[in-house]
This record gives structure tokens, C-alpha cells and sequence, in this order.
């Protein structure tokens, strides 16, 4: 068993993206606000401890997503999938994250990402009571929060 | 001859990625259909013949592994082969769903090898052709 | 320029950037140095060094760094580095592989990325594969042009006939004023990466692995321990059988590396046979 770590929170999400993405992302302790809209997908888990993964992108970093993962340019073919492709980010994301947590034996319940729009204030304030929390920066300037909440268990 | 795929996903985003990846792994693709969520996806099993079911296991509605279930107690789906495409990890948990019947398990994020060998080992490796993509 | 600030530029150029100034480019930086002084209205060359050391978000830092290193580059330069790349491609095509990684790690004002992604794009099959290019230069100016892809035509001139009709589109200047440019098409463009990133400050925030990285003309910068540094780094990033580019003046030796030479300029690293 791993302890969850803000690093551990950062590095993690930062394989992912590029991983999947080819996205380059860096942590950074006091990332500039969020503008304009951001996108925020929520997927919990059961395991050894109970926890709800939470991931908070700007909107315009979350339509370059959609493109990437779909291998396209952004335009017609990838409009409308920002949502999608923060959900299914976080999807991702929790599945790898209990492994590194809780090795390849556990199990774990995993549930399904909830996705909606968020006003660039709401998105950029702190989660209450976060276990951990990390910023990553895109070369663009543009933000990706992550943050995990305990919900119970150990 | 070519295969007639069903691609189950609650994302739109992965069913394109999964259909881009078995295109890549050089399966002759016929007609591809497309469901939600497991409930879904049976319909379209009733409806037409499917060779192959590429499917994800956390979705709403009906997920994936009761989708397996249904599908292995239904005298006309229980051989048409099952392969997941999911983000769970853990071994405890694929080998629980080979028990229950899966052909194989591909761990989300993939690549577009892990289809080409998962078709080779399904459908035969004549099948996946390596030379010509 | 007195000798004394030149070392103060040098060293300033080093410990920021891995920049080794040669002695003799004092003329160089006396000239490049006089321009931004008088863009910022200052005084004289020791208030621009003083300007560089205290101002925090290191912007005209960037600028400096610009001026006086250079961005020389073409498109299709060194092409047997680009025959080399299809060669490769191709044979891990045949033997299956059907994702691709590479990297641009110097790519200055993006002539060399787009002209990998030229190469790659036109191999039979690559449409049919997952392949990205990621480009990288310290010179965010540079990298901001290379994302644009618009150049002049003599810029283009060396791209081959074929590949120029199907990659490269004609942009007329609004205004009608100036000439056409040339911009690289769409289809590239979701294929190539673009992201600031200093070379001798290893370790460098991409996982990898990459099948092939070109790190061509850019050694000149670095002295040996930094270059030492580099290729050690970069060699962490490259798969197994992965290819490593030079430029053609450029060596690895009195390098400490198990990238193995096939030809002059071009390393593999040991190990696996595609994928
Ligand atoms: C002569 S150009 C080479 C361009 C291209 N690779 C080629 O061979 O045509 C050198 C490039 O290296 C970049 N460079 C210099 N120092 C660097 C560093 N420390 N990290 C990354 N790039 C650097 C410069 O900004 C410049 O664009």
C-alpha cells in the first residue's frame, strides 16, 4: 500500500496525459486562475479506504484533450466532447490510481465519472476537506487540477 | 471476409478511439455498431449477427461484467467472443471476468498493439497482419 | 565591451541556459546586447545585465537568450536524417508496431519537425498509425513560429515537389501587399507538438519512451559535461532499437553512452527489435 500524496497525485496525472494525450503538463504549487469556463468530472472509488477523485481542466485545455485522444484537429469532429474527455480522463485516471494505491490484487469498486460545467471561480477554489490536491500547467499556460477527497475506510 | 464489430462504451470518445485501434491492428472491419451501455448493446445482439464485442465494464444502466453474464446464458450469444477494454486494473478482477468466459482484457489507456494482439489471439493470427497496415 | 561583462553575459548565458559562449563572440553579444538596451531605453550594457539579474519573471531573460544563440535551420536538412526516419518507420510498420513517438529536441523556428512530419505522413500505412511528433526549443519566439508553420517561399524551396503539393499551402498576405507565405496544412498538425524546454536542465518532464529522437545542431551550445548530461538524459527516453540523430559535424565522442553508432550521426540503442 501506497500512501496518497500530492506527488504522487501530480506525477500520476502527468503520465496519464501524456500517455494518452500527448499532453506535457508541469506541477505548480500556485497555478494561475482558471479562465473563463472549466470543466470538472467527479468518479469515486471503494477500496481499502473509500475515496472521490475529482478533476478540474479549463475548458479550452479539455477540447484540446478531446482532439488528442481522438487523434483529430480541433473543429467540427471534436466539438461538444470536452466533457466527454475529462470524463473519461478521470476514468482512466482512477484505474491506474488504485493500482498505484493498492497494488494490482485488490479490489476495488470503481464508479462512473459525473461531468459538468463550472464558472472559473467555483473551479479554481480550493475542495474542501481535499486529502491532497495537485496543480498541472499545459506549455499554453492553460490549468488541470487534481484532487482526492476521503470519503471513509482506513 | 470481413468482421462485424459492436463497440460498448458509455463514452463516444473511446468508442472512436476503439474503432481507430482495430482498424489499425488490420481487422477487416465490416459493419461496426455502437451501444451506450450494456442493455444496449443486447439489443443490438438480438438484432444482428456480431463477431466480435469489444466492451467497457463501469458503465450506467448495464454494466459491462453483467453484460458478460447475460451474454454466456443465452444459447445464441455465448460463443460470440467478448473482449474488455477498461480502465480497472487489477488482476483480481480480470481473471474473476476469463472466468466467466472473456476472451481477453485490454487496461484503458491502450495502445493500438494491444488490439492488434488481442485480434491475433481471438480470431486467429492470420487475421491480424502485421506486414500491411 | 569590457571583458569583465562579457564573462558576467557568459556566465549568465551558462548558468541559465547551458549556453557556452566562446571567447571571440564578444562582438556578437556587444551587438545584440546594444539592440535591447536601446529597445528598453536604458543606459548601457552593465544596466541590461543588471536589468537580466533582477527582474522576476525572466521574460527578457528569454529575449537575451534568443538574441545571441541562433536558430539556424532548413527544411530537409541533412536529408539522409529523413531517409533514415522513413527507413526505420517502415520496418516497424512491417513488423507491426502501429504507435509512434518521436522528438524534435532542438527544433528552432520548426523546419525540421514539420519536415519529420512530412516524411512520416507520406509512408505508405501512416495513416493508419498513431504517430506523434513532439518539438522542442529553449527559444520561445522561435517555438512560437514553428508552431505557426507559415514561411516564405524561398524557405520552402528545399521540401520535394511531391511532398510540398500535398503538405504545404499557399497563404496570400491579406493586404496583398507582401508575398505569399507557405503554411503547413491541417492534416500535420494534429501529429506535432510544440513546448518550451531547456536541454541541459535533465530530468526533462516527458516520460517517453520515443522511437526516434533528432537532437541536430544544438551540441555547439553545450561544453562537454553538459553534453554528457544531455545524451544521458536523452538516452533514458528512447526505447530499445530507437534511433538517436546528431548533426553531421556532430559526435558523441568522449561521451559516456551505450547508444551504439551505425553510420556517422545516427546511434541505436541496444535492445528490442520493434515493439
Ligand atoms: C542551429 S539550431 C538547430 C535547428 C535544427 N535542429 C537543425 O538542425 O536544423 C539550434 C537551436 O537550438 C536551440 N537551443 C540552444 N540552446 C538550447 C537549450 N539549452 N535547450 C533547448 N534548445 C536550445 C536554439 O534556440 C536553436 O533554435
Amino acid at each position: 500500500m501506497t500512501a496518497p500524496s500530492n506527488e504522487l497525485l501530480a506525477s500520476s496525472l502527468g503520465e496519464m496525459l501524456e500517455e494518452a494525450a500527448f499532453i506535457f503538463t508541469e506541477p505548480q504549487d500556485q497555478p494561475p486562475p482558471f479562465q473563463g469556463k472549466a470543466v470538472e468530472a467527479r468518479i469515486g472509488y471503494q477500496g481499502p479506504h473509500t475515496g472521490e477523485l475529482r478533476l478540474v481542466a479549463d475548458a479550452g485545455l479539455a477540447a484540446t484533450l478531446a482532439a488528442n485522444l481522438l487523434g483529430e484537429e480541433e473543429g467540427d469532429a471534436t466539438q461538444g466532447k470536452a466533457g466527454d474527455a475529462i470524463g473519461e480522463l478521470l476514468n482512466m485516471f482512477v484505474g491506474v490510481w488504485v493500482v498505484k494505491l493498492f497494488g494490482e490484487q485488490s479490489r476495488c469498486k470503481l464508479g462512473v465519472p459525473k461531468v459538468r460545467e463550472l464558472p472559473a471561480a467555483e473551479a479554481g477554489a480550493p475542495v474542501k476537506g481535499a486529502a491532497c490536491a495537485a496543480h498541472l500547467i499545459e506549455e499554453e499556460g492553460r490549468r488541470i487540477d487534481v484532487s482526492l477527497t476521503l470519503t471513509g475506510g482506513s | 471476409m470481413s468482421y462485424a464489430i459492436l463497440v460498448v462504451d458509455d463514452s463516444s470518445i473511446v468508442r472512436t478511439m476503439v474503432k481507430k485501434s482495430i482498424a489499425m491492428a488490420g481487422l477487416p472491419v465490416g459493419k461496426v455498431f455502437e451501444a451506450a451501455n450494456g442493455k444496449e448493446a443486447l439489443e443490438v445482439l438480438g438484432k444482428n449477427w456480431i463477431d466480435i464485442v469489444f466492451a467497457d465494464l463501469n458503465m450506467p444502466e448495464m454494466n459491462g461484467t453483467e453484460l458478460v453474464e447475460k451474454m454466456s446464458q443465452d444459447s445464441m450469444l455465448v460463443s460470440t467472443p467478448v473482449v474488455i477494454v477498461s480502465s480497472e486494473q487489477s488482476q483480481a478482477k480480470i481473471d474473476e471476468l476469463k472466468a466467466k468466459g472473456i476472451r481477453a482484457y485490454i487496461k484503458k489507456p491502450f495502445r493500438p498493439e494491444g488490439f492488434r494482439d488481442v485480434v491475433a489471439e481471438v480470431l486467429g493470427p492470420a487475421q491480424a497482419k502485421g506486414g500491411q497496415p | 565591451m569590457q571583458p569583465a561583462l562579457f564573462q558576467r553575459f557568459c556566465k549568465l548565458a551558462y548558468d541559465k541556459a547551458g549556453i557556452a559562449l566562446k571567447p571571440g563572440k564578444e562582438a556578437l553579444v556587444t551587438a545584440r546586447v546594444s539592440k535591447r538596451v536601446r529597445a528598453l531605453q536604458l543606459g548601457d550594457a552593465g544596466d541590461y545585465l543588471d536589468y537580466l539579474e533582477e527582474e522576476d519573471d525572466g521574460e527578457e531573460l528569454q529575449t537575451f537568450l534568443d538574441v545571441i544563440s541562433t536558430h539556424f535551420t532548413n527544411f530537409f536538412r541533412e536529408p539522409d536524417h529523413l531517409d533514415e526516419l522513413a527507413r526505420a518507420l517502415r520496418g516497424w510498420m512491417a513488423a507491426g508496431q502501429r504507435r509512434f513517438r518521436f522528438w524534435s529536441a532542438a527544433s528552432s523556428s520548426g523546419e525540421e519537425p514539420w519536415s519529420m512530419a512530412m516524411t512520416v505522413a507520406s509512408q505508405p500505412g501512416a495513416d493508419r498509425t498513431d504517430w506523434k511528433i513532439l518539438a522542442t526549443d529553449i527559444a520561445t519566439h522561435t517555438l512560437a513560429a514553428a508552431r505557426k508553420g507559415h514561411y516564405a517561399a524561398d524557405r520552402v524551396a528545399p521540401v520535394p515537389r511531391a511532398l510540398a503539393q500535398r503538405y504545404l499551402e499557399r497563404i496570400p498576405d491579406p493586404a496583398g501587399e507582401e508575398p505569399d507565405r507557405f503554411g503547413v496544412v491541417d492534416e500535420l498538425r494534429s501529429h506535432v507538438v510544440f513546448q518550451p524546454l531547456n536541454l541541459t536542465q535533465p530530468p526533462f518532464p516527458m516520460k517517453g519512451p520515443f522511437d526516434v529522437i533528432f537532437c541536430r545542431n544544438v551540441f555547439i551550445y553545450f561544453d562537454q559535461p553538459t553534453r554528457q548530461r544531455v545524451v544521458q538524459a536523452m538516452e533514458g527516453l528512447l526505447r530499445p532499437g530507437g534511433i538517436y540523430i546528431l548533426g553531421h559535424t556532430e559526435t558523441l565522442n568522449g561521451i559516456r553512452t551505450g547508444l551504439k553508432m551505425a553510420r556517422p550521426s545516427v546511434f541505436v540503442k541496444a535492445g528490442g527489435e520493434g515493439q
